[in-house]
């Protein structure tokens, strides 16, 4: 089959896929046929000769609309490819729309959209939520269909590109029944990323398999000149793991049935384990909160009305223009992330919060750093629940929305590279199992995921 | 009308643009002649999902300031973000340092009127003349610190000022420029040391090409003033040292007046307004913002070694005393004029252009500082809109070869500064003077001077020589034209 047929297929299948899931902010059918020609036309093959790649709406690409789920950027279209974007192409992928999203990133669900803006459904259960941030990646990689298995290891189809500030991608690779990966912060180029929290963002993948995420991952690795904090790394060859840890606070708050499930995979992988207690993670989703909203609440001052994004007619003094707009286009969870974020950092109370929160981190990064001296690879579940039902959703409080980060910020806030991998279901859904390896260590951590996902046999 | 009985304290913080040929924090050019939002791109304009990346240029040239500020320098610096909303700052944050500047406590000296006269007088600025022998003393300036940060954009006011305009425009082309802001203790006691501060700060920094000062308020100065010890008032973005002292002045006297009247004097940040002459207030300490300052995640801190900074300092220009060394020494100029040819920022690289086509050093020197220099003040006008070197080597062949007298050189150079477009011929052309009838239409005009030589005063007729010199263009022989009068008038 031609690049141009299979994208063909494709096309087909994603329009299907949006109708039931609504995992697309926009599709690109015209712009992939038209790479789909060129790529059949060349001779040259990249590493994701013809695949189908989709990519998380708060990644730029240029000429096609880019909202990062938020209304006030429901225009926006921008001038330039972010990074990761040119590299992508450069190796054949055939980029076929942008995903949906919690605005900015700031959410577990994938609910806090703006207007117009779709919330997308789980494949699993379309009652249900696929997670969020990236909801929309989470709940395509699950919807297209795959001539891959764990096993055959073909050419995949279909892969996500998206996106983790606190987790982002864990959430909805867990609730969907994929695979996410989140490299080590400084791996992958942010360029082009649109900020939630700059110390954090990380742009991952996600696929069916480990072998697909890393497949992905591999392509958009590298040292990039327009971004200072991404890094020039030695590859190393993969270790062995011989010991894991199972870090006791990222179990509390877990659902019984997913901890059951937990304890079985931990089983059938046969690894030996040590349970422990790492007593600075109770502080972990404080910190993260005050230095992502923090660094969000700076990163939002820009949306004033002025040069993209939402615009109005211009009236009363610049103050009244900008007030209005922000007022207009930021949804509740926005407003409340910048006033939350604009609090901790102001005079009198940043000793208190902000700063106090970076020595958390530090403190947190140092313990990590410890753990990962005696231990190779830390295991927990993903998530504490499975994927909730919309209706539920509307129940929880903010705070309750938060807690339920507790596993996937403690190695989002370390800037330490994870998967998530399904391991069973419960009540029909799936659960998945984290796997944290030491920074930089992504080889450790894929070979170690293959390991796992072959013997944990998820159906 | 200001007592002596005043303290005053003043402190400046003075907002430099270093002259890089890129902007802080991406590859859009610095250049200010451009078209309004030319030199802007997704980076400077703050698009969402851009990065900036720091330009290694910046850093070099704010370590040439800190060292002839005589700063220490922080081998481990950082950039944060000030957040606030204006229309001129499009991502609404300026990167700046703030926690870690930098360069932090150095110390610059400046020569000071011994006789030190009440604050406000003395405002002659004669403290830049070195060669002024009048009573100066040096008086140290302590400096706070100095750090990097990026410049906002240019907000022009359609149709009046910050209060009237009915709309404004922006051009970020300035945005993302990069500054060094030097702030000092609040050290001067007078006007007059915070003017000469500036002006030496200003000649020094252009001299050594940190700035460049053909470009627009290339240094803008925010002035802390207060008097005996009371709450201090900012005084913000002044350009040039002529609207920082009128600044000064307006803001000493109306303080002066609150505090002789038994009021009180609050702390407010206030403008100068060129047209009324007085400051205006901007806003009350208590609407002051809080910026919130956070740390800038996308740059990593400026960790920079002792090769790096001695690399640095050794693409420095030599200093203005460096140089009048080096001519003396070279060319065995008078101390005199080696130090006026040194002085004037790139005067001594143009002579030494000149000079590879002339075969008289000493007469090209004299002519530099002389006439040469003195038109280039009167204009002020840096070297670079001076007339050319080809010019004024054509024009020393004149001078040389004795085409031109030099009285004419006199008349010509002026006429180069004035007339830059002309070619030297066109402005040199000795029309045909009938010096005759010149003559005896000064003698016309002129009845009491020719009575008085007729009466027996000789000095007299110089006078009509040099009125005959005027009318005719300065084109003639002074003895010439006294043999004339003599004969007439005899």
């Amino acid at each position: 089959m031609s690049v141009t047929e299979s994208t063909e297929k494709a096309i087909e299948e994603l329009h299907k896929i949006n109708k039931k899931y609504t995992c697309f902010v926009t599709t690109t059918e015209d712009y992939a046929r038209k790479r789909a020609n060129e790529l059949t036309i060349s001779k040259k093959k990249g590493a994701l000769h013809g695949i189908i790649i989709s990519v998380k709406d708060n990644i730029c690409t240029k000429g096609i609309k880019t909202t990062a789920g938020s209304a006030i950027l429901s225009n926006y279209v921008p001038t330039y490819n972010a990074t990761v974007i040119e590299r992508i192409e450069q190796e054949g992928g055939i980029i076929i729309g942008k995903t949906t999203m919690d605005d900015f990133g700031f959410g577990t669900f994938n609910v806090n959209v703006g207007e117009g803006i779709p919330i997308p459904k789980n494949p699993h259960d379309i009652s249900r939520s696929s997670g969020g941030s990236s909801g929309g990646s989470g709940a395509a990689t699950a919807a297209f269909s795959s001539n891959s298995t764990v096993a055959e290891r073909l050419a995949p189809t279909h892969l996500s590109l998206s996106e983790s500030t606190g987790g982002s991608i864990t959430s909805p690779a867990a609730f969907c029944g994929v695979v996410g990966f989140t490299p080590s912060y400084g791996r992958v180029s942010r360029y082009g990323l649109i900020d939630y929290a700059n110390s954090l963002d990380k742009i991952g993948t996600m696929g069916k398999t480990v072998s697909e995420a890393e497949q992905l991952a591999r392509v958009i690795f590298g040292k990039d000149a327009k971004d200072e904090t991404s890094l020039v790394v030695q590859e190393k060859p993969a270790k062995k793991v011989k010991k894991v840890a199972i870090i006791k606070e990222m179990l509390q708050g877990v659902d019984e049935k997913i901890l059951t499930a937990f304890w079985k995979s931990i089983e059938l992988t046969g690894i030996p384990y040590e349970e422990i207690s790492l007593p600075s993670l109770e502080y972990a989703v404080a910190s993260y909160y005050i230095i992502a909203t923090a660094e969000a609440s700076s990163n939002l001052s820009r949306y004033t009305g002025l040069r993209y994004g939402a615009q109005e007619e211009f009236s009363g003094s610049f103050n009244d223009y900008f007030s209005s707009i922000r007022s207009k286009y930021f949804s509740a969870e926005e407003k409340r992330r910048i006033i939350l974020g604009t609090f901790v950092r102001t005079a009198g109370y940043k000793d208190k919060y902000y700063l106090k929160a970076l020595k958390i981190r530090e403190k947190i990064n140092h313990d990590f750093h410890i753990l990962f001296k005696k231990y190779d690879a830390l295991l927990s579940p993903s998530m504490p629940i499975i994927a909730p039902k919309f209706d539920e959703i509307s129940k929880l409080k903010p705070i309750e929305i938060y807690a339920l980060d507790s596993c996937t910020i403690p190695p989002n806030l370390a800037l330490l590279p994870h998967l998530s991998i399904p391991i069973g279901k419960v009540n029909s859904m799936p659960v998945g199992l984290q796997v944290i390896c030491d920074s930089l260590d992504e080889n450790t951590l894929f070979e170690f995921g293959k390991q796992i996902e072959s013997l944990v046999k998820y159906k | 009308m200001i007592g002596t009985n005043i303290h005053l304290m003043i402190g400046l913080e003075s907002h430099i643009q270093l002259a890089t040929k890129s902007k802080l924090f991406c590859s859009c050019s610095t250049n200010s002649s451009a078209e309004p939002n030319e030199n802007t791109c997704e980076i400077c304009l703050g698009y969402p999902g851009t990065k900036p990346t720091l330009n290694k240029e910046v850093v070099r040239k704010a370590l040439m300031l800190a060292k002839i500020m005589n700063c220490k320098i922080n081998y481990n610096s950082k950039f944060n973000r000030k957040i606030y909303f204006y229309p001129d700052l499009p991502k609404s944050f300026q990167i700046t340092q703030y926690e870690e500047p930098i360069a932090v406590k150095g110390e610059f000296s400046i020569d000071v009127s011994a006789s030190r006269l009440p604050n406000g007088a003395n405002l002659s600025g004669a403290a830049l003349d070195h060669s002024a022998t009048a009573a100066t003393e040096k008086k140290t300036i302590h400096i706070t610190r100095a750090h990097i940060e990026e410049d906002p954009g240019k907000i022009e006011y359609v149709g009046g000022h910050i209060g009237t305009a009915k709309y404004v425009l922006v051009d970020y082309n300035r945005c993302g420029v990069p500054l060094c802001e030097v702030v000092t203790d609040p050290d001067f006691r007078s006007i007059d040391e915070a003017v000469t501060y500036v002006k030496k700060l200003f000649h020094l920094l252009s001299y050594l090409d940190i700035i460049d000062p053909n470009q627009e308020g290339v240094m803008r100065t925010d002035a802390n003033i207060s008097i005996n010890g009371g709450k201090r008032v900012e005084l913000k973005n002044i350009s040039g040292s002529d609207a920082l002292e009128k600044a000064l002045k307006s803001e000493l006297s109306r303080q002066s007046f609150l505090f002789a009247q038994g009021k009180v004097i609050e702390q407010e940040t206030r403008m100068y307004s060129e047209e009324t002459g007085t400051t205006i207030l901007l806003r009350k300490k208590e609407q002051e913002e809080d910026y919130g300052y956070i740390r800038e995640p996308d740059l990593l801190p400026i960790t920079i070694d002792d090769a790096f900074v001695q690399d640095a300092w050794k693409q420095m220009k030599k200093l203005p005393e460096e140089v009048e060394s080096e001519i003396i020494s070279k060319y065995k100029l008078s101390k005199q004029i080696a130090y006026q040819l040194a002085f004037k920022r790139g005067l001594y690289a143009y002579y030494q252009s000149c000079l590879k086509y002339l075969k008289n050093s000493d007469l090209l020197a004299k002519w530099l500082v002389g006439d040469f220099l003195k038109c280039a003040n009167w204009h002020n006008y840096e070297i670079e809109k001076c007339p050319s070197s080809e010019k004024l080597i054509e024009f020393m062949q004149m001078i040389e070869t004795g085409k031109i007298s030099e009285r004419e050189g006199k008349e010509l150079i002026k006429k180069m500064f004035d007339d830059p477009k002309k070619g030297l011929g066109d402005l040199a052309e000795k029309k045909g003077v009938d010096l005759d009838s010149v003559i005896s239409e000064v003698l016309k005009e002129n009845q009491k001077s020719v009575d008085q030589i007729k009466a027996g005063d000789p000095k007299a007729i110089n006078f009509l020589i040099g009125q005959v010199l005027r009318k005719a263009g300065f084109k003639g022989d002074p003895n010439e034209i006294r043999k004339k009068l003599e004969k007439l008038l005899t």
